[in-house]
């Protein structure tokens, strides 16, 4: 092998190690890209799940919070790792908000038709029991009234 | 000694307000709505820029109050129009261009302050900087909310 050929083989390794390099970023770009747009289509999920639990009085603000915390670190692109763990995190407390969504929509469901089986009851009574009282009361008040 | 007639009005009214109260209670009829507005470059209202240099990049604020009793996804488009352009609350300017985008959920009755970034890459006169407010539910929906700055841009 020659001086030349030597030199043609360095300058052909150093094409093959640019272009490798090159490839390897465009990819390693390119997933990036792809799991960033991942990971906000999950915070959509994510979002839409505690908007449905919020309807029934759970307060899901401290979620919302950390939802939001990892949607800034995407949109900034600095940490899309530590965005990646917060959303995980708020999956894992899902299953936990929705069953107490349950138990307080079940609740507000109780006192809501107790409070209006009240005022029918109480509706009732007044009609039945409201003259009579009223009368009673009509007498008893003037019980001490002389007729001269 | 409390008069008949008297005392009738005083029933009424503990019945009326009973009743208005219950309904209030359980049927909440509040007013829903979402409170935007811009900034200026120190945070707060006033000392808005109106003349840049091309590419110059100038951070104001979005001030954004969720008052919609839930939850709210914003999207933000930043979109570059000229002076007669003209937004309504059906109309989102479908055809400018988008300088930027911004996504951020705010909680129920809470509030955020959002950087938001002006930089115009060629020159404009008499130019209008839009800030539309959409929020998504399952897709992009229009609010029909948006502000607005005018300026100039040149070389």
């Amino acid at each position: 092998m020659n001086g030349n050929e030597i030199k043609l083989a360095v300058k052909f390794i150093i094409l093959a190690l640019l272009l490798i390099s090159a490839a390897f970023s465009t990819v390693s770009t390119v997933s990036f890209a792809t799991s960033n747009s991942q990971l906000i289509t999950q915070i959509r999920e994510l979002y839409l799940q505690l908007e449905k639990i919020s309807e029934s009085g759970v307060n899901v603000n401290p979620q919302i919070q950390e939802l939001n915390e990892a949607l800034q670190l995407l949109q900034n692109g600095s940490n899309p790792n530590e965005a990646e763990t917060l959303i995980q995190r708020v999956n894992s407390s899902i299953p936990q908000l929705e069953s107490e969504a349950s138990t307080l929509y079940l609740e507000h469901q109780i006192v809501k038709y107790s409070t209006i089986s009240a005022l029918i009851v109480l509706g009732f009574l007044t009609y039945y029991f409201g003259p009579r009282f009223l009368w009673k009361a009509w007498i008893k008040m003037r019980s001490r009234w002389v007729v001269k | 000694m409390i008069e008949d007639e008297v005392l009738g009005v005083i029933m009424a009214i503990i019945v009326v307000t009973a009743v208005v109260a219950v309904t209030l209670a359980f049927f909440n009829p509040g007013y829903d709505y979402t409170a935007i507005g811009l900034l200026g470059t120190n945070g707060k209202i006033g000392n808005y820029p109106s003349h840049l240099v091309v590419n110059q990049s100038v951070t104001l604020y979005l001030f954004i109050y969720n008052h919609e009793g839930k939850p709210m996804y914003y999207i933000i488009y930043e979109k570059l129009g000229n002076y007669t352009t003209v937004l309504n609350s059906t109309y989102p300017g479908y055809n400018l261009p988008v300088l930027n985008v911004y996504q951020v959920i705010v909680g129920n009755d809470e509030n955020v302050t959002l950087p938001v970034v002006i930089k115009i890459p060629h020159p404009v006169v008499n130019g209008k900087v839009f800030f539309v407010l959409y929020y998504y539910n399952g897709s992009e929906v229009y609010s029909g909310e948006w502000l607005q700055l005018i300026l100039n841009v040149t070389e």
